[in-house]
């Protein structure tokens, strides 16, 4: 690394790079990759928005008004899939590529062919997956869960969405090695484990929960493909088989996914808070072990979400408990922010306002969470819109306004820009607003025993269902302001400094505003103080 | 087109590192279709 960096030659030709079409397609730069990630991910975001619009506009009456059942659990199926392996799981390796390297003082990311590759095939997965629609039989109808044997009874839409799976599955798994690879190898002298800023500490644990989950999904559905046309009967009873054992093998790779899906949010917060309340991150080690703590947890806790499937009592208990234990490090991290807030010199910048409607958002995500853990009680919330509610509240004012967060923040250094801060408070106070009018009434639905997954209900659950949908309209519109912004930095005339934000500390910051397309020609010095 | 990782002094670690994990994951998907297998009732 030092040796390439310090090359006369190179640093001659620092910005040297095609354009085009041949920038876009065969590049191994880090940064590019990562716009790609983010620009494919953004797509899939405002795709997988509009077919909970359709699922909104259904429910917005009892009765059916707009598109028949079978379309509408395509719907509840493709929103699940594009937005969980589309939108959050792309956004966060797009955040990974652009800011592991700046982060960590690399040049690049140790194993740049492979990520172009990891991309690269994210189109043709998703492609592949929304043809569907247009196929006989329709697209998957089965719920993102794709438990047998309703799947099974998929039409020509099922080897598609196999196949989709399994690519998505290997470029998550691709993009983890070479995160795990980079921070273990690429690290600038002086920047050890322990001073590693969190994104990037929650970022390596994410990968490697990639890399022991993501091949187990892809386990659970090639034996779905084998027993549909090879003959086998993993999940068959009539030949032996056991559907509840998809169950076991499908939510220990999804308990774990969850996580995937909030850790790196969980390090963007970690990084903005601190920011924007002046002060070094509270308790950085307790965050590190907390994070791995999660990370531990997060395999023996999958059959919480099959309470109703007739298990023995004992594995009720064990996964009850195993679940609240959750709580202890997720607490850890909440009140780590609160305290680096405290008596913090606070600004309310964007992206430090995303950050606490986060704190906010997703304790309420987890409150529920914990309600959904005890067995006895998870009876009645079983398949209800209270379990919709909760994982919603943790996955939209979680992980994605982490995302938005990161975006706001680390938006002036790739593009060199301010954006329009006007439009991104609005963005801000729309979303939040409208996030919780579309969410929170779902709560009361699931309690009062309205089921998950269905076109039509009886119409006590009218009121709720209405606010719902208006909250959902209005949500979806108000990410219009989201591009608006993006535009705004990256069209705009208000010139960012190298630091950006006042009370910004670590390696990306030392960079000019846009960071030069090569990262580091030099090994930066890493001081004893911590990054984050 | 050379990659900036492409000359780091560490290539070998690296390239064994990735060799590594990909065995890990190939791993993780046989076993768990070959546990499937075995625990079924």
């Amino acid at each position: 690394m030092s040796d390439h960096s310090t090359t006369a030659d190179h640093d001659i030709h620092h910005d040297d790079h095609p354009t085009g079409f041949d920038r876009w397609v065969f590049t191994t730069n880090h940064k590019d990759i990562g716009t790609l990630y983010l620009i494919f991910s953004l797509v899939m975001f405002f795709m997988g928005g509009s077919m909970a619009l359709i699922i909104r506009a259904e429910l917005f009456q009892p009765g059916l008004q707009f598109v028949d059942p079978q379309f509408f659990n395509s719907m509840t199926t493709v929103h699940a899939l594009l937005m969980v392996f589309g939108a959050v799981m792309p956004a966060f390796v797009g955040l990974a590529n652009w800011l592991i390297p700046m982060m960590i003082g690399a040049p690049d990311m140790a194993l740049p062919r492979m990520n172009n590759w990891s991309f690269w095939i994210l189109p043709f997965a998703f492609s592949m997956l929304i043809i569907t629609l247009f196929l006989p039989g329709g697209a998957p109808a089965g719920g993102w869960t794709l438990y047998p044997p309703l799947v099974l009874q998929t039409g020509d839409a099922f080897p598609f969405m196999v196949f989709a799976i399994h690519l998505m599955g290997a470029s998550s798994i691709m993009g983890s090695i070479n995160v795990i690879v980079t921070i273990l190898n690429m690290r600038a002298p002086g920047m050890t484990l322990m001073r590693m800023p969190l994104f990037v500490w929650t970022w390596l644990i994410t990968a490697y929960l990639l890399i022991a989950v993501m091949p187990v999904l892809a386990g659970a559905v090639t034996m779905l493909l084998t027993d549909r046309y090879f003959g086998t009967s993993f999940f068959n009873a009539a030949g032996g088989g056991d559907p509840v054992l998809f169950q076991h093998v499908f939510w220990f790779f999804g308990h774990p996914e969850v996580y995937i899906m909030i850790l790196p949010a969980f390090g963007v917060i970690s990084q903005i808070i601190p920011t924007f309340s002046r002060k070094p991150l509270f308790g950085y080690s307790s965050m590190v072990y907390a994070s791995a703590s999660i990370a531990f947890l997060s395999f023996i806790v999958w059959a919480h979400h099959m309470f109703t499937t007739g298990m023995p009592i004992a594995g009720q208990l064990f996964f009850m408990l195993a679940t609240m234990l959750i709580a202890i490090p997720t607490a850890v991290k909440i009140f780590n922010w609160l305290a680096t807030m405290w008596q913090g010199e606070l600004t309310f910048e964007t992206p430090m306002l995303f950050s606490i409607a986060f704190v906010l958002l997703f304790t309420i995500g987890g409150f529920s969470g914990l309600m959904l853990a005890i067995a006895p009680a998870d009876y009645q919330y079983h398949d209800t819109y209270f379990v919709v509610a909760h994982f919603h509240y943790v996955l939209v004012p979680g992980s994605v306004f982490a995302l938005m967060a990161a975006t706001y923040y680390w938006l002036p250094k790739w593009t060199g820009n301010m954006y329009n801060e006007t439009i991104g408070k609005l963005h801000f106070w729309t979303s939040t607003i409208f996030i919780n009018v579309l969410f929170f009434p779902q709560h009361f639905l699931g309690l009062a025993g309205m089921p998950r997954r269905i076109p039509d209900y009886p119409t006590q659950f009218a009121d709720f269902n209405m606010i719902s949908s208006i909250g959902g309209f209005l949500f979806g519109f108000s990410q219009l302001f989201f591009v608006w912004a993006i535009m705004s930095s990256v069209r705009g005339r208000d010139k960012a400094s190298s630091q950006v934000w006042d009370g910004a500390v670590g390696l990306e910051w030392t960079l000019e505003s846009p960071a030069p397309y090569h990262s580091f020609s030099t090994p930066p010095e890493v001081g004893r103080r911590r990054p984050s | 087109m050379m990659a900036a990782a492409d000359t780091a002094p560490n290539r070998k670690r690296i390239r064994r590192m990735a060799f590594a994990l990909v065995l890990l994951a190939c791993g993780f998907y046989a076993a768990f279709i070959l546990l499937t297998y075995l625990f079924r009732p």
